[in-house]
């Protein structure tokens, strides 16, 4: 690590110190937001930064002294970037955030640096199943079969009704989401370990169902909303936003199992602040963060030492049964198939529906 | 020795290149070096793991020639990017014929007013479109209405969506070129077309068709090559019933990750927009070329 010593920096850092106890801060955070000036953050736009903004960049970063820069893009422009500046020995970001599968290419690539368990205290209470040694769990969520009670008047306990000739046309789809569609499929199957073997075999069953593929979340949604279909697999967050607002759906957890999404970040190999990430890092993992983020996008805390609401526990959180039926994602298999997956999905699934 | 107005000519002379050398730069840093990148990546081989591994391999363009699921994507791309050139130059003609006949005070609203959707995003647009061809949008209330149909017949998500979509997008660009073309020409010829006893259709074939030949030429290769490239529409008015070169090189890139295929796929729209325009320009400068000779 090259940090440097200076006069200015050791002033700024004991003075933070000095401030920390009446800033009401725990002093870890408050010792390393001092010394940390500017934590640059590579995430989404949207509610996401925004949430980044006021639920840890405002109370926890800045009320210590810190300042957070977001470097905001879809994953795709910031994976490419972060493997762009493998080779680069100043990073331009500090944090990146990503989905778990992505996630995982990016460290497959060798971009992260190992989590200091030293520097993010807070991930002692993160839910084992989640904890990885590249990156903290951040929030979760997990695809549920979303279903409009109306025309589905019984809640359905499986994916597997997603062939029953009675919803001949009335299933769709989110393309975005084909992997994991295509893992959701494996699940119903009865099989995920082999990948997407299973799911391709239902997925071709379910072809002669006519399900419709839509171009994007939000359209699957609208589609929901106007009757054209009236049963899809959609994160449990994302059917908690369209009911909010106004999309007639309920969701029921299926019995074959759910496959998790988990939002996570890491800090850079290349950073030049990794104390500052990794003190961003604890602040993402803090109580009062993540009971902000469960209250406005529906996600699920990873930590357990937080204490949401019994009513908001219930509909963004999963029951100890649920949380035992998520299944392990075997990520190496995952991004092997996923070329090829996507051909199939291209050329074959999608063609005529 | 040479004189002072020789001396000064070999100086202009001499500027002459060094004054197009920035923009030469600009272009070559930001278009071509990116472009000879992307085909230096097109011979690489892809890996899950690494992304992709440093090669001089042909076999992404095997792929693409030997897959007729590419084939038809290409073919597919051509026919919208042919229909909404052609869609956009019979509407934008008249339009900019108008406008450049015009002397209007009001002719500055026109124009502004045929910019304004250039203002607004494709995605804006497409959205538009969405909420007028959805199964529960504007077109579709109508037809049931009146009785023409009992349930909603499906428009978004069709290839007749990108065409309306896409052509929306374009049709401003054809007639600016058209009309910017226009101004200059001396329509007064016209007239004395008229005086000679030439008829409507005669006059138009014969006298203004050849003058705007091109604005026309310009106007349909600038036309053409946006719709080859065209992306947020077909994908989001076509959906998954009609794929696009573009949102197909999105997904090798972003979905699949395989960076030499997607650059293999971009080459190939390169070179074929590149060599569409070429033959069009050069088949209606051809025929203007007979036509003011005969």
């Amino acid at each position: 690590m090259n940090h440097r010593h200076d006069r200015r920096t050791f002033l700024k850092t004991t003075s933070g110190l000095l401030l920390a106890p009446a800033l009401g801060m725990g002093s870890i955070t408050a010792r390393a937001a001092a010394s940390c000036p500017d934590v640059i953050v590579g995430t989404w736009g949207g509610d996401y930064e925004t949430l980044l903004e006021k639920n840890i960049g405002v109370p926890i970063i800045k009320a210590a002294g810190g300042n957070v820069t977001y470097d905001t893009a879809d994953q795709v422009s910031r994976m490419t970037k972060m493997r762009a500046e493998k080779t680069s020995r100043r990073g331009s970001m500090d944090v990146s955030c990503l989905v778990d599968t992505d996630m995982f290419d990016m460290n497959r690539a060798a971009v992260l640096q190992p989590v200091d368990a030293s520097m993010v205290p807070n991930s002692a209470n993160t839910m084992e199943q989640f904890r990885k040694p590249y990156a903290i769990p951040h929030i979760f969520s997990a695809m549920v079969i979303v279903y409009n009670p109306t025309k589905i008047t019984q809640a359905p306990d499986s994916f597997n009704l997603a062939l029953d000739p009675r919803l001949k046309g009335r299933v769709g789809l989110s393309d975005i989401l084909y992997t994991y569609v295509g893992m959701t499929a494996s699940l119903a199957a009865g099989d995920h370990k082999a990948g997407f073997a299973a799911g391709t075999k239902f997925l071709r069953e379910l072809k002669k169902n006519q399900p419709k593929v839509y171009p994007s979340n939000e359209a699957v949604a609208a589609a929901l909303k106007n009757g054209d279909v009236w049963m899809t697999c959609m994160w449990k967050a994302r059917a908690l936003q369209w009911k909010k607002a106004g999309v007639p759906v309920e969701f029921a957890f299926p019995t074959e199992g759910a496959l998790p999404a988990v939002f996570e970040a890491a800090v850079m190999k290349n950073s030049q602040n990794k104390p500052c990430g990794f003190n961003y890092l604890n602040a993402m993992l803090d109580p009062r963060a993540q009971a902000g983020f469960a209250a406005t996008m529906g996600y699920a805390p990873t930590v357990k030492n937080v204490q949401l609401p019994p009513d908001l526990q219930s509909s963004v959180g999963f029951t100890d049964a649920q949380l035992n039926k998520f299944v392990h994602v075997d990520y190496e298999t995952f991004a092997e198939q996923r070329p090829a997956f996507l051909d199939y999905w291209t050329k074959d699934f999608k063609v005529g529906l | 020795m040479k004189t002072s107005p020789e001396r000064g000519q070999a100086v202009r002379r001499g500027l002459g290149p060094l004054m197009v050398a920035p923009a030469t730069i600009v272009i070559f840093l930001v278009i071509a070096l990116p472009a000879l990148q992307l085909l230096r990546y097109s011979l690489n081989r892809f890996d899950v793991t690494d992304l992709m591994i440093s090669a001089f391999t042909f076999e992404n363009y095997e792929k693409f020639f030997n897959d007729p699921y590419y084939l038809a994507v290409l073919a597919t791309t051509v026919k919208i990017s042919l229909l909404c050139t052609v869609l956009a130059l019979v509407l934008g003609f008249p339009v900019a014929y108008v406008l450049a006949k015009s002397q209007s005070r009001f002719k500055s609203i026109f124009i502004i007013l045929l910019v304004f959707p250039l203002l607004v995003g494709n995605v804006v647009r497409a959205a538009g479109w969405m909420t007028i061809l959805g199964d529960a949008g504007f077109v579709n209330a109508i037809l049931i209405r009146v009785g023409l149909a009992t349930e909603p017949v499906r428009l978004l998500y069709t290839p007749l969506a990108v065409v309306l979509g896409t052509t929306g997008v374009v049709l401003p660009y054809m007639v600016l070129t058209l009309q910017s073309v226009m101004e200059g020409l001396d329509l007064s010829v016209e007239e004395a077309a008229r005086n000679l006893g030439a008829n409507l259709i005669q006059t138009f074939r014969h006298v203004v068709l050849p003058m705007a030949a091109p604005g026309i030429a310009a106007g349909t290769m600038l036309v053409f090559i946006l719709c080859m490239n065209a992306y947020a529409t077909p994908v989001l008015l076509g959906g998954t019933g009609i794929t696009m070169m573009a949102p197909a090189i999105y997904d090798q890139i972003a979905k699949a990750s395989n960076w030499p295929f997607g650059s293999a796929l971009a080459i190939v729209l390169m070179i074929v927009t590149l060599a569409a325009a070429v033959v069009s320009n050069k088949i209606i400068q051809r025929g203007y070329t007979r036509t003011m000779s005969s």
